[in-house]
Order: structure tokens, then sequence, then C-alpha cells
């Protein structure tokens, strides 16, 4: 056991001696002397002393004081201590009408909080229940002794209503309810939902989700929305129903779909749906490009399994995939769909998540061997993947929005060289302040680096100990940073777990023990705060570990005073961006400078302590206090469509053996006279690839599976210090110039280089005449070198992912005609905004013979900006 | 105020705030005062005063808020009473860090109180027996060690941890996040 885990342990037996009765002289004097050295501790203290209050209420009081033994006995809660005064018996009239009052309050309150009436969770309950309820007429709705929906099963359903006679209501507060009506039907109905069945050939759906299956002799059956209907062909089919629009999807066979109004809408197949919002024409739309077909996919693998919950989701993210790209201004109300869907998924599947986290290292060594840590990992992870999905989610963007920030001073992302490489990960992308890695503790395993909120982020993993808050890994600033009067923190992190022994330092400085600057913590009970100077404050009560989060702060720092404004908003659950502290004025400052913590705090004393248990993939600190139009802006970011893989060269061999340029769509060309190149696609035989399977896009061959394949550069004898251009036309004007996101590649270089992307642009818009079109390359100006040009390291041996966020690059100018020139300029220029991208490609400044330079896997990340909304019944594809 | 029948009704009104708030200002002194013996004793001057300025007080405001400002400086007026080596929460840092998260650690007791008996009932019987004991039957903690065969020390810290894991649950319940 670590010494100050000594010291938490202490402080527990102080707090339970003080409020059970028992504490000493020593034990308050020991109690004054810890509290005055970890502040920290009055979370543990609050706390407890809260229970106690609660508990002592409802126990009725615990006494009077014992003579000689310092404890109490069996008394009033209200009675008074000492002799009685003028005072006091005017207190006993009021104690007794508040006992009075409390006991009246309990006992409405123990109605209220009485569970419902009904709960169906086996076959043989819901089927009794089906009866039960056509015989009393449950929800008044049943009057008939036999009801003409038949229940079949259900999972977790309560407050199932079903009517005695046709037409009539169906009702579903929560969970899954199957019935089947006299046409064979059979409905899976996903609660709260509201349903009128009107005859057995037709209902109307007012309010959730149902799936329909629709035998082939109950062709025609009829559902109705508010404002849709749909009439089947012999089909399995979804509705949902809700406020302000309805929505169709098909998996198996075909319905017609109108307008409540009558006037069709289109036939739609398997694969295809319709979505109706209130103030927009219904449309048509299609799974039909790749990620929304395997949402499909998936979609009908959870039907045939009778997750009919998780299949909605599915459908949710295909409708919010193309909700996103066609009607963005609703794609809100896709987003809550989903965010709500999850929390019922998570609260019908894992009722006992949060509470494990919450609970963990307090709970009883036999309640630990019941919760599986195991098993509430895997149920995290599920709902943190679900949530997050493919759809959305645009760290570029937000790290692109952020850069444009005229006040940025220090800027954290973690991306970086897949390998090795951490000094480009922890390079400050503003402000020159790197970050470093600090541990402290026995065995205490590095921090790694991994998928972040969005598949094309990187993420860092802060290592934390249970129980053991001064025991972990994380990072802090190389050397102190300058803490400005006005200040804003931003950061999107995902807590992995609460943590147990004290608060998780997300983002945090303490210039001196007074000027304390916790800009975000994680505490044991699960929010997330933050204080300055001796005030403390809560930003979200409720922090839900393996959900991302995006979090800002700023602070406007008056003399002794500090006004806070704090937003926040859950990225994985939805539900938009939150003000939680408006002009909070806290008691203190943080000081002028100090070392900056990212998941763990720094102690003024140089001591590094609280490690925070979280994945942080951004953190930026701005000079200003950025307004809450412009947090929402940059929140806004991170809700944009995730880019797409537009192109991707694998360089495959097939086995063949070596093969010379130009080969699979690429040239290189080669010195200031742009001669051919002979760089080659490599066999296995002869050199390893980057050892992924990676599917073509949009490149010769499409063959996939291919991937011992990568570009080899060895050079000849003439070779010294000699530029190259590798490049192709492919994809050639398929591209705006503007959808460019990310570019990434990996490299095994044999001496250290440098590589830029290469881009020729038409901006004439003559793209069957490259003359006019321009070439550029990256070149770092301004902002952190790497950003632009990239560093390859030297290495003959590891291979390393690069990655490139194309808006933030700076970008000279390339003089290139095959067999004529090839020089970079030096001027900075700005890249056209509008322009079709007609080749692309990679510079290397300098090559040497036998100093073999290799990539692979070149991918362009595209987010296409694509036209408004389709008039009705026009299928509109993605490809 | 005059004592009309309208200045009756609101000191009528304020009375019954006064009760209904009455764990949440226990609760309050308590964090402050830092023992819960001499909590009760300053809660008891708390309640006079504010008996004493119910008729300052203004109805269409909350009371709670109101009330919690004259326990703070009441309990003020206690630590200046009491020497400091008497004090409890003695370092002024550690105070005014309790005292800024106590303003709304309790504010929802009443809601707290019915989750409480729901999360009672989720700790193991043998913890549960304790709590009980202590707070329901009033046993002292080192009777508990008596009929336990075990240290009062060992009682305590299961004590404490029983009040931890019912924070985490009313918390979970309170979110709606578990029922509990």
């Amino acid at each position: 056991m670590s010494p100050v885990r000594t010291v938490l342990d202490e402080f527990e037996q102080l707090t339970a001696a003080m409020l059970d009765g028992t504490a000493t002289a020593e034990d308050r004097e020991r109690f004054t002397e810890l509290s005055r050295e970890y502040p920290e501790f009055s979370s543990i203290w609050l706390e407890q002393v809260r229970l106690h209050a609660l508990l002592t209420c409802r126990g009725g009081g615990t006494g009077e004081r014992r003579a000689g033994s310092g404890e109490r006995r069996v008394g009033g809660w209200w009675a008074a201590v000492g002799s009685g005064g003028t005072w006091r018996r005017a207190w006993w009239k009021v104690a007794a009408a508040a006992v009075v009052a409390a006991t009246v309050w309990l006992a409405t309150t123990a109605r209220r909080s009485e569970p419902p009436s009904l709960t169906l969770r086996r076959p043989e309950e819901l089927a009794s229940f089906a009866q039960a309820t056509a015989a009393k007429g449950v929800g008044g709705l049943a009057s008939d002794s036999r009801s003409p929906v038949a229940l079949v099963r259900g999972e977790g359903a309560e407050g199932v209503a079903l009517p005695g006679r046709l037409p009539g209501k169906v009702r579903v507060e929560e969970g899954l309810a199957v019935v089947r009506l006299g046409s064979g039907v059979e409905l899976a109905l996903l609660g709260p939902l509201e349903l009128e069945v009107r005859d057995a050939m037709s209902v109307r759906l007012a309010r959730g989700r149902l799936l329909a299956r629709v035998p082939s002799v109950a062709s025609g059956f009829t559902v109705r929305t508010r404002e849709l209907e749909v009439w089947d062909i012999g089909t399995v089919f979804g509705v949902s129903a809700e406020e302000g629009g309805s929505e169709v999807f098909v998996f198996k066979g075909s319905v017609q779909v109108s307008e409540a109004s009558g006037e069709p809408v289109d036939l739609c197949e398997a694969g295809q749906g319709v979505r109706a919002f209130d103030g927009v024409r219904p449309f048509r739309f299609a799974a039909d490009w790749p990620a929304a077909r395997k949402m499909q996919t998936l979609a009908q693998g959870q039907i045939a399994q009778g997750q009919i919950d998780l299949a909605f989701i599915s459908i949710d993210r295909i409708v919010a995939m193309w909700v996103e790209r066609y009607v963005p201004e609703e794609a809100w109300r896709v987003r809550e769909r989903i965010a709500r869907a999850v929390l019922a998924y998570e609260r019908s599947r894992f009722p006992h998540v949060r509470e494990a986290r919450r609970s963990a290292g307090v709970v009883a060594q036999k309640e630990e061997k019941e919760m599986s840590s195991t098993r509430t990992v895997a149920a995290l992870a599920t709902v943190a993947a679900m949530g997050t999905g493919a759809a959305y989610g645009n760290v570029i963007d937000l790290r692109h929005a952020v850069r444009q920030e005229p006040g940025l001073i220090h800027h954290y992302t973690f991306e970086g060289p897949q390998v090795d490489s951490t000094a480009m990960r922890l390079l400050d992308r503003a402000g020159g302040v790197p970050l470093t890695v600090v541990g402290r503790g026995t065995d205490v395993p590095p921090v790694t680096y991994e998928q972040g909120y969005d598949p094309l982020s990187v993420a860092g993993a802060a290592v934390f100990t249970t129980n053991v808050y001064t025991w972990g890994r994380a990072w802090v600033s190389a050397s102190e940073i300058t803490l400005p009067t006005t200040l804003t923190v931003e950061c999107v992190v995902c807590p992995y777990e609460l943590p147990v022994a004290g608060n998780g330092y997300v983002v945090a400085t303490r210039a001196t023990d007074a000027e304390r600057g916790y800009y975000l913590r994680i505490t044991p009970d699960g929010r997330f705060d933050l204080q300055v100077g001796n005030s403390s404050r809560t930003i979200v009560a409720n922090i839900t570990p393996g959900h991302w989060y995006y979090v800002a702060s700023t602070f406007s720092v008056n003399g002794s005073q500090t006004t806070v404004n704090s937003y926040w908003a859950n990225l994985t659950a939805g539900g938009g961006l939150r003000q939680a502290l408006t002009n909070v004025v806290a008691t203190g400052n943080y000081g002028s400078s100090a070392v900056l913590g990212v998941g763990v705090l720094r102690q003024a004393s140089g001591t590094y302590e609280y490690f925070a248990p979280c994945l942080i993939d951004e953190v930026a600190l701005h000079s200003t206090v950025l307004s809450a139009s412009a947090v929402n802006a940059h929140y806004e970011k991170l809700t944009n469509a995730l880019p797409t893989v537009e192109y991707r060269e694998i360089f495959p061999n097939d086995n063949g053996g070596s093969r010379t340029f130009p080969q699979e769509g690429w040239q290189a060309h080669r010195r200031e006279t742009a001669a051919a190149g002979a760089p080659t696609i490599a066999s296995s035989s002869v050199t390893t690839a980057f050892e992924e399977s990676l599917e073509a896009v949009a490149s010769f061959p499409t063959t996939t599976g291919a991937s011992h394949g990568c570009v080899t550069l060895y050079g000849d004898n003439t070779d010294t210090n000699t530029p190259y251009l590798f490049w192709t036309a492919e994809m050639a004007d398929r591209l705006d110039v503007g959808w460019l996101k990310l570019v990434t590649f990996d490299t095994r270089s044999r001496s250290a280089r440098v590589l830029r992307l290469a881009l020729r642009i038409d901006s004439a818009n003559t793209p069957e005449d490259v003359g006019d079109d321009v070439w550029y390359v990256g070149a770092d100006f301004a902002k952190v070198p790497g950003t632009s040009a990239i560093p390859v390291p030297s290495s003959d041996a590891t291979w390393r992912r690069h990655w490139l966020d194309v808006g933030d690059c700076e970008w000279v100018p390339l003089s290139f005609v095959p067999g004529s020139v090839l020089a970079m300029g030096e001027s900075q220029v700005a890249l056209p905004t509008n322009g079709l991208v007609t080749a692309f490609g990679l510079y290397q400044d300098e090559h040497t013979v036998a100093m073999n330079m290799r990539f692979d896997n070149f991918t362009i990340y595209a987010a296409r900006v694509l036209p408004p909304p389709p008039k009705r019944g026009t299928l509109i594809r993605l490809q | 105020m005059s004592d009309t029948k309208e200045s009756r009704t609101a000191r009528e009104a304020a009375n019954l705030a006064l009760m209904g708030a009455q764990i949440a200002l226990f609760g309050y002194v308590c964090a402050l005062v830092g023992d819960a013996e001499e909590a009760r004793d300053v809660l008891q001057e708390v309640n006079l005063k504010i008996c004493s300025q119910l008729d300052a007080y203004d109805p269409s405001r909350p009371f709670l808020p109101w009330a919690r400002t004259i326990a703070y400086y009441e309990v003020l007026s206690y630590r200046n009473r009491r020497a400091r080596n008497r004090l409890t929460l003695v370092d002024d840092t550690f105070f005014e860090s309790v005292a800024t998260a106590a303003e709304t650690a309790f504010d929802r007791t009443d809601r707290d109180l019915a989750h409480l008996d729901a999360c009672l009932r989720k700790l193991p019987v043998f913890v549960r027996g304790l709590v009980e004991g202590h707070y329901f039957r009033h046993a002292a903690v080192k009777a508990l060690a008596r009929q336990h065969r075990c240290s009062a020390n060992a009682v305590s810290m299961l004590l404490f941890k029983a009040r931890r894991n019912l924070a985490a649950c009313i918390q979970a319940a309170r979110a709606g996040e578990v029922s509990p």
C-alpha cells in the first residue's frame, strides 16, 4: 500500500469516527491536519455527512449523549440538549410539526414511488396478462373477455394494454411486446408506443416504433401515421412515429408509401425507406452505399435474433447518414432519437452498469464478486460503440475550427504516426510547449494512443490505478505555460470509468497551493466539475463512463475573483450543447503560470497525483473567452458527417514480382528536370508492406486483400538528395478540393526524410485541359513543423501510418512539367477554395540511392457537400 | 409586519417551510460544523434565529437558500465562539470548500429520502444490519462491535462504506438510471 493511500484510508477512518461519535481529541486534530493538506477530501466529507443526515432522519434521530461515553443513546431526533428555555420550547413546537410533516411527506412519497403495477418479462406472464387485461379492462381499453390482439411474447415489457375489441388501442410503456392480429400479421412493438388497431388489416401508429411481419395472405395490410400511409405487399418493414415526423424502412419485400393525404410517394423495396419531417415533403432514401448496406445487413441480423430495439437503432443510423448529407437541418432530430434509443437500450440491458461503476471499490467483497468487471467493461464498450457509430463525429473539422481561432495558445491532439513517434503525438500544435509523459507508482503500464471520438482521430489513454490516486501515467507540459487572465479550455474526453480514491484531473494547473486551475475533473460520484481557487462547481451531474463528451469552460480573472462559463455535450448520447455555468463568480484564480497537467494534476510542489481514468482526444487552450456561439460552432463541427474514404491505393503486387513504375496508375518523376523515376511495386519476397488488409477504393486494380505490396524506391547511382514526385491522375475530376479532409499513408524509410502532399487543381473548370491546372505541395510556415511537411523518421524495419489534416496545411506552388521541370516554390500560397483535384501524390524532398523509401495505402478522406434534398419520390444514390 | 390575518398566514407558511427544510438544514450545518452532536446544538440556534426573522422572509422567494444563509452565519458565529482547537473543520480552505459544495448538496433531500429505503435493501445483509442497528435502533458503534465480535473501527468503516454505497445508489436513482 502506498503512503498516500494510507492518508486517504486515514481520512476516511477519521470521517467515520467523527460521524459515528467515536472520534478522540487526537482524531479531531489529525482530521484538521489532513483537511488542511488535502482540501480535495472535502467531497468525501460532504458525501458522508449527506448520507449521515439522511439516515439520521430516516431513523428518527440518534438521541442524547451518553454520559461519559461521548456517544448517544436512543432519543428524539429533535431532542434539546441541556435545560429547557423559552427558545427550546418554541423549537419543540416547530419540531413536532416537522415530524408530522415529514411523516405525511414520506407517506405520499411512498405512494409516488410505487413500482408500475405490471411488469411482464416471461412468456407465461405475458400470456396470462393478455387474458387479464382483456378481462379487467386494464387502462380502460378492454371490455370483452378475449382480446383480438394476441400477445405472443415480450422482453422487459411494462405497461402493456390491449384492447378488448376492435377498433381499440394498444399501449406499451416500455420494452418490447410482440402481438399477432387476426390476419396473421405479427407486430413487434417497441415502447413507449401507442397504436390504434382499426381491424385485423389496418393500424394507426400514433407514437413509437413497430416492426411488421406480414404473411402473403395478409398482403394489403396498412399502417398509417400522421404523415404517411404504408400499404404492404407481403414483407417485413419497420415504421416509426414521433412528434415531428415518421418513417418507414423496408427489410424484405416491398411497400407502397403514400402521404396521409393519399398522394403517392413511391414504391419502396428492401433497403429503401421514406422519411417524413414536419414541414418537409416526404422523401425516399436508400441504403445503397457501403456503410449503409453494412448497417442494413446488421439490422437484418438483429431482427433475425429478435433484437428489435437494436435493429431500429441500426435503421436510425442509416437515416442519420442520409439526413446528415441531405437534410442536415433535421439531423438533430435523428440524433436525439438515436440517443434516446441507446439510453433505453442501455437501461434495459445493462441496468447495473452505472451503479457498478459508481460503487466500484466500495461495495462489499461479496457484491464485487457478483459484478463481473469483464462484463461491465464489455457492456460499456457495446454501448459506447452503439452511441458513436460511424455516421458522424468529425474531430478533423473541430481541429480545423479550433485552429482558426486567433486566441489559440496551446493545442494537444495526440495525432501522429502510428508507431513509436511519441514526439509527434505530443506536439503542441499551437504554442510550442509539447507534452511529456509522466508516471508514478510501481509497474504502471505506459500510456497508449487509441481511437478517439471518431475512427479518424487518435486519443491518449491515461493510466489510472483504482484506489491509488497517486499511481498512474499521463502527460504534463514540458515547461510552465503562461495562464492568461482570459482563458478558454476545450476538451473532448471519454471517462472509461470513474475514479475511486479522489478526483481524476483531465486538464489542470496548480500554480500555488491557493491558485488552483482545475479546468476539468472527473469526480468519484460521476460528475464533471471544475475548481478555480477555492470554488468548485459541477459541470455535468451524471456522466456515463464509455461516453464521449465535449466540455468547454471560459475563465475571466479579475483580481481575486474569476468569472466562469461552462458548456458541455454528451457526444455519444446526443442532445446538443448545454450551458452548465453562466457567469458564475468563483473566489480565487489560477495564477499566472504553471505546468499544465493532462490526465493528471501536477501539484504546486511538483508531485503528480489524481490520474484520470479517461481517453483524451483533444485539448485546446485559448487566451480569449470564447463566446457561447463560438463554443457552439466548435461543438457543431463534431456533429458533421464523418469523412469517408474516397480513394485508396493499396499497391497490390499479386506475388508477381517487382514491377517498375509507372504501375497501378501511378507515375514517378525526379530531379529538377522531372525525368521519369523508377520506383517499383515491391513483392513480398523483397520487402514487407504495411500489414493491414485494406480495400482499394476508386483505384486500379480493385483487387482486394493484396496487402503485401508497397512502393519502394531504391534509386540509381545518380540519386543524391534528388527530389521525387510520386503521383497519379486516378480519380481525376471526381473530387472537389473543398471536400478534402484527411490524407493518410504508411511509410518505412531507411533514412529520415520529408514527404509532402501534392495536389493538382483545376480552378478554371476545364477538366479536359490539364495545361492550366496548378500543382501545390504542403510546406510548413507559421504552423508547427510537421503540420504540412510530414517528417518520416529513419527506420529500416518499422512501418508507420501518417495523418495529414488537409484543411490545416500550408502550401507552396510546385512547378512540374514531366520531362521538363520539377521545382518546389518558396513562397506560401493559399490553396484554391474551389476547383477539382485532377491529380495527387507525394513529394519527397530528397532521395539518395540505397536509402530505401517505401510507402503504402495512400488514402484520401473527404466529406462531400451535396445538393439539397431531392424532390419527393426521387431516389438519390450517393455514388 | 402587523399581526394581521395576512401576516399570520405568511408566518404559518414560513413555519411549514421551516419544518420541511429541517433535514437539509441539519445536513448543511453538520457538514460545516463537522461534528454531529455539535451540529444539533447549532441547528437549534439556527432554528431560533430563523423563527425570529420569519417576518423578514419574502414568501415569493425560495425558503431554503434564505434559511441556509442564516445557517451559514450561525455556523460562522459558532466558529468564532469556539476555540479553534475545538473545531473540526479548522482549516479555512477546507471549510470554504465544504461550504461551497454544501450549498446545493442538500437541495434534494426529500427526493433522496424517497430513494433511501430501496437503496438500503441493496446493501449486503450484514452491512444493512449494522446501518439499521446504528441509525434506526440507535445502537452505539461500540455496542455493535461487541455484538458482532469485531473492533469498533471495523464497524465504523463498514458504516462509512455503507454510506458511500448508498450515496452512489441514490445518485443513480436520482438520474433515473437505475431503479432503486
